[in-house]
């Protein structure tokens, strides 16, 4: 099904929440909804439930305007990340508690809630009381509940933030198989990039209840079209400093903030010189060299974290702090004194005053 | 290396709460109960008295008001717990939930005022609420304008003045017990309802209602208790007369407070035993019906 949201505003006294939001879904599409706390995500999520009503603005589902209509009238299914799951009743009867409700008979019940637990495993659950199970197996409940419905659209909110790290990689991947194999279309709240990037077919990012952007998550990556998508989307993040573009004999470079200056590749030119802008280059784009060049950068190693497969090295350059990525066989440490260059092809350029990208204009 | 011993400490700190219990609790119920054994009166004084075992039990037994003056109470209890006590304060906890809240918590406080206002105040008012026109409020408002005689209209429908005076009294206890427990669902499962298709009264009925397992045996036994044994509103209102006299009451008169002047602490005693029996039994029915042994059960939780 369709989902169109069109120019949705909500406040709640003074405060807008949600402003002046589109976004257009396809019939199968896994949406991510991704910003930091507070960015009017989980409120769009549920205006689109019908908990909240828009105070101006529109939603339509499949092309039938949705926008006052009750939460029991949309055919949506629901997921949460407390669960939500009744405490009083079993596992069976939270599963099949809307169908109840539409007085759906014995035999029709028992069939799709067998259904939904094989399809999540949870078949062996049925009598047990949700205080009875596990976070990732009441986090499987929940969703058998939504989907016994057989929604046309399925809402999730964060629902994966309660779960530990090992059983979220496992339920992201469960999430996603379900989505394609049942092709419901699908809005997930999140502010873990991670869960965005992996499952989403295209990503909106919010920040102070406006849309940023709506992209496949790649894009997000590669072509940030505003300095805060830059900032947000990357683990470990973009560093990003003020500096100048100059041109010196037909090549373009850029200063660093201990005044050296790196290439920059013609292809992510941003056709503005000599002025200031922000500068951002991620911390996987920067290698250490072994000898100091024109175009590298020199400084001291302040701190490293180490990350398994990678040294996150902090590394002091003028007043600023770069972190850059390194083999953890480098033997770097603290203390030590590394020359560094930057792909030339990865800097990204932002506008000071409005933060949108110099380079791509995406929206 | 020094056994840990088991340490006694707590008990120390139990004695001051424990002492007061025990001499302000305990001790009246054991005294009531030994008084109950005895023939003790005004006549007798409190020096010639003698032991008779059960006889005042016996004497209850075979006394031609005992049937009337139960089920009296039987009436009343059960109408003001059902209609006021659990009813109406599950009601307006509801209401209150779903109002703006604000406006929630403004009717909320509406319903403490009975509460605040002194009990003999209260109940004055709703004597004269009742009166006999032009000074009755409902006779002069709603008998007269229409030319209906007018009449005291506490005499003619007196239990249903008691159960209304106590009730307006006892929802709001209810009402804030309620409330504090519906606050306290998760906005999540709320929401969740009502996508999985709940209105909101399927929502009161199947999800709200049955979390509210625990408040409702707490109000539903605790008030049970205190209409089986508080009798002040009906005592300034009928003073038991006009077929309101119930068993607490009763037990006063008997014992304390008599037309005649002979006052029966004996015979008293033993029919403020006989409620404390009762309280008893009610108590243990209820715990039973809530299954509350399930509530208090460990929760067993295994891996994924």
């Amino acid at each position: 099904m369709d989902v169109s949201i069109n120019n949705l505003t909500k406040k709640f006294g003074n405060v807008t929440a949600v402003n002046n939001f589109s976004l257009e879904i396809k019939s199968g599409e896994f949406v991510a909804f991704l910003g930091p706390s507070g960015c009017g995500k989980t409120t769009t999520l549920l205006t689109v439930a019908g908990i909240y009503k828009p105070n101006s603005g529109s939603i339509v589902f499949g092309g039938k305007d949705v926008t006052f209509a009750q939460p029991k009238d949309r055919n949506i299914g629901m997921v949460f990340q407390s669960y939500a799951l009744y405490p009083h009743m079993s596992v069976y009867e939270n599963i099949v508690f809307s169908m109840k409700l539409k007085k759906a008979s014995e035999e029709d019940k028992k069939k799709a809630a067998q259904e939904v637990a094989d399809l999540l495993g949870i078949g062996h659950l049925l009598e047990r009381k949700p205080g009875e199970l596990s976070g990732g197996q009441q986090q499987r409940v929940a969703l058998g509940r939504a989907l016994v419905k057989k929604p046309q659209l399925l809402l999730f909110d964060e629902p994966l933030s309660n779960l530990d790290a090992r059983l979220r990689i496992s339920m992201r991947t469960e999430i996603k198989r379900i989505q394609k194999e049942l092709g419901i279309t699908c809005i997930y709240v999140t502010h873990d990039q991670i869960e965005a990037m992996t499952m989403a077919d295209k990503v909106a990012v919010l920040k102070d209840g406006l849309l940023q952007t709506f992209q496949p998550p790649i894009e997000l990556h590669t072509h940030p079209c505003t300095e805060f998508i830059g900032s947000f989307v990357g683990n470990p993040p973009m560093n990003l400093f003020n500096s100048k573009v100059v041109e010196k004999d037909g090549d373009i470079f850029t200063i660093l903030p201990d005044k050296s200056m790196m290439k920059v590749n013609k292809i992510v030119d941003p056709k503005v010189y000599n002025k200031e802008l922000r500068v951002g280059i991620r911390p996987e784009d920067i290698e250490i060299v072994d000898k100091g060049t024109a175009d590298s950068s020199t400084g001291i190693v302040s701190l490293f974290e180490p990350l398994g497969r990678d040294n996150l090295v902090n590394v002091r350059c003028g007043n600023k702090t770069i972190q850059l990525l390194s083999s953890p066989k480098a033997g770097i440490e603290i203390g030590d004194t590394i020359n560094f260059k930057a792909v030339d092809t990865q800097w990204q350029f932002f506008d000071l005053e409005s933060g949108k990208s110099l380079l791509w204009h995406t929206k | 290396m020094r056994k840990h011993k088991k340490s006694n400490v707590a008990y120390y700190f139990l004695l001051p709460a424990g002492i007061l219990i025990f001499l302000f609790f305990f001790l009246p119920v054991i005294l009531t109960i030994l008084i109950s054994f005895t023939d003790m009166s005004s006549v007798t004084g409190f020096s010639n008295w003698s032991i008779v075992g059960l006889n005042n039990y016996f004497k209850i037994f075979v006394h031609p008001d005992s049937l009337h003056i139960f089920g009296q109470t039987m009436i009343y209890v059960s109408c003001t717990l059902i209609f006021f006590n659990v009813g109406m304060g599950l009601l307006i906890a509801l209401l209150a939930y779903h109002l703006p809240k604000r406006v929630g918590g403004f009717f909320r406080s509406l319903w403490l005022l009975p509460r605040i206002t002194p009990a003999v105040v209260y109940v004055l008012m709703w004597k004269m609420l009742a009166a006999d026109a032009p000074y009755g409020v409902l006779n002069e408002l709603f008998r007269v304008p229409f030319g209906l005689p007018t009449t005291n209209l506490l005499p003619e429908h007196a239990m249903l003045f008691c159960i209304l005076v106590n009730g307006y009294i006892g929802a709001s206890f209810g009402m804030i017990i309620f409330s504090s427990a519906i606050e306290s669902i998760s906005s999540d499962i709320m929401t969740s309802s009502l996508v999985d298709g709940a209105g909101i009264f399927d929502r009161a009925r199947y999800i709200i209602i049955p979390q509210l397992r625990w408040p409702l045996l707490f109000v539903t036994t605790y008030q049970t208790l205190s209409l089986l044994t508080s009798f002040e509103s009906i005592m300034v209102l009928t003073d038991g007369n006009f077929g309101t006299e119930v068993w607490s009451l009763w037990s006063y008169h008997k014992a304390l407070n008599n037309y005649y002047g002979n006052f029966q602490y004996g015979f008293g005693s033993a029919l403020s035993g006989l409620l404390v029996v009762v309280g008893i039994v009610f108590a243990i029915i209820y715990l039973k019906y809530f299954k509350f042994g399930e509530l208090v059960k460990e929760p067993l939780i295994d891996e994924i």
